[in-house]
């Protein structure tokens, strides 16, 4: 290879790296791999940490806590919000728009969504995180104790003594 | 009710239906809670046994009360909330006042990091404040209004030397020993029965913030602003104020806190007077004071809210327009006018302008 060549190589992939172009390879505890580009990968706080530390980016990054399916869903959100500017008032509100879809939609399915919680909270993606978190909270406010037993599962085990406790604190409230 | 009775009465739950909040990390658990308002939050408590607790340990609540919350509420969420609390916000009737300062004692423990405490008003009486606050070094926001803060008498050796921390500040008729704010950026000072040298002194604490919220609305106040401060606002880039240029004391804090600002980038006025009393000349004459100095040169945008084109409104647009070399936007609104609004349009478009990209934008109503 003429050094000519090789310069504008190592030009170019330093562009590359500049611009966040380069591509890394996520896999899940299935073995399943997806590609994503450096920019949607950055949305997690955990693999930019990696990447920036001169981390493994050709090996790609192994992620045992994640299976395919949640991975792929939390990619769809790291795509949009890595790869798509948001600068304008009109990038912005498309932005809006998609997490308020990919929210309702999750929403639909509980368990996912809390899958979709715990990837977010262990890769360190702030904006997701607080999506899922929100989304949870919503499900809880305005609700009578009974009503978020019934949403969340939760057994009601209080003694007689408890409820006593309870009805003394709402005469507070 | 017997036990047997009680037992029969639990709601039990078809089988399988997972605990689904139980199996979440108590991180994330944690994070959905802080995210509720306080009444949802003491709510879980009735949840079951595993959540009668649950919420105390929670960091970052945010307990905002209504004025209409009860008072036993208030004290039982201040005496269990164990964990650093993110914002504490309080509307105290007259009737709770008493009641308040044993609240405010709680606080130190809590490491609040967003104070809000209004009281409201009674005629002829404003409660003292506490000092407990200001033993809350973690506040990044402090929010007062409606209540005094006496110097103690005597002054004792104070350990107090400010709020490391604090980034926004408001004060409303308060005379605050606000110490050092080595953070602050967001000051709004609303002191219209404040002795003019207090209200100096606590402008001088905050003359490095970058954005600044001023009532000069001033018939209360006890004299007029020095002649010039003995300090600038440096940073100061946004400056809102609440004024009357009809009066001659007003206009004067106006140009007072003009003079000294010296990076000033974007202004807004809301035009106040009450009364139909009209100093007349009141902006003519700093306006002539000022003419040949170099006033507000990185001035890019005006705001003048509710003028109704008085002389000396008038006078003030002219004298913006003639002396902001980097304007870009002038905009003001007009509710009613002394000329007609055409006069006045036609009027304002003939005033020199300093900045030849300068845009006067009138907007009526």
């Amino acid at each position: 290879m003429a050094t000519g060549s090789g310069a504008a190589a190592a030009a170019a992939d330093a562009e590359e790296k500049e611009s966040g172009s380069r591509m890394i390879t996520l896999t899940s505890n299935e073995g399943k791999a997806f590609v994503v580009t450096e920019a949607s990968a950055r949305q997690s706080a955990t693999i930019r940490s990696m990447v920036d530390d001169g981390g493994c980016v050709d090996k790609g990054f192994p992620l045992p806590n994640v299976d395919s399916k949640t991975l792929a869903r939390v990619i769809q959100y790291c795509d949009e919000h890595g790869n798509k500017e948001a600068h304008t008032v009109d990038e912005r509100a498309a932005l809006a728009k998609f997490d308020k879809d990919f929210i309702a939609e999750l929403d639909a399915d509980k368990a996912f969504l809390y899958d979709v919680t715990m990837a977010a909270n262990y890769l360190h993606i702030q904006g997701l995180f607080a999506l899922t978190t929100q989304c949870i909270a919503d499900t809880i406010k305005g609700k009578t104790p009974e009503e978020i037993r019934t949403a969340f599962g939760i057994e009601y085990d209080l003694t007689a003594q408890d409820e006593e406790e309870i009805k003394e604190e709402d005469t507070h409230a | 009710m017997s036990r047997e009775e009680h037992r029969a009465k639990r709601r039990r739950l078809p089988a399988g239906e997972p605990d689904f909040l139980a199996a979440l990390p108590p991180e994330i658990v944690d994070d959905v809670i802080a995210r509720l308002g306080i009444r949802d939050v003491v709510r879980t408590s009735a949840l079951s046994r595993a959540w009668r607790r649950r919420w105390e340990s929670v960091r970052g609540l945010d307990l905002s009360f209504r004025s209409s919350a009860p008072a036993a509420a208030i004290s039982s969420v201040l005496k269990r909330a164990a964990a650093p609390v993110r914002r504490l916000d309080l509307r105290i009737p007259g009737r709770r006042f008493r009641r308040a300062v044993r609240w405010l004692r709680l606080l130190p423990r809590k490491r609040v990091q967003s104070l809000d405490l209004h009281f409201e008003f009674v005629f002829g009486e404003k409660p003292n404040l506490d000092p407990s606050f200001l033993s809350c070094l973690e506040l990044t926001s402090l929010i007062l209004e409606g209540c005094i803060f006496p110097p103690p008498q005597p002054p004792p050796p104070s350990t107090f030397v400010g709020f490391p921390e604090l980034t926004k500040l408001s004060l409303s008729e308060i005379d605050l020993p606000i110490g050092e704010l080595p953070r602050l950026e967001d000051a709004i000072v609303f002191a219209s029965a404040i002795k003019t040298e207090v209200l100096c002194k606590i402008l001088e604490g905050i003359s490095h913030a970058e954005t600044l919220g001023f009532d000069a609305i001033t018939d209360q106040f006890n004299g007029n602003p020095p002649e010039r401060f003995s300090f600038t606002f440096q940073n100061l880039r946004s400056l809102d104020l609440h004024a009357c240029l009809d009066q001659i004391s007003s206009t004067s804090w106006v140009f007072c806190i003009l003079r000294c600002a010296p990076n000033l980038e974007t202004l807004e006025i809301e035009v106040d007077c009450d009364d139909d009393e009209v100093d007349a000349g009141s902006v003519e004459g700093f306006a002539n004071a000022q003419a040949s100095d170099d006033i507000f040169p990185r001035l890019r945008d005006v705001w003048l809210h509710s003028i109704d084109c008085s002389s000396n409104e008038m006078c003030f647009i002219k004298f913006v327009l003639s002396k902001a070399r980097s304007l870009e936007l002038f905009s003001v609104r007009v509710t009613s006018s002394r000329l007609s609004y055409q006069e006045a349009c036609i009027e304002m478009a003939k005033y020199k302008r300093a900045s030849p990209l300068a845009k006067l934008r009138l907007i009526r109503g």
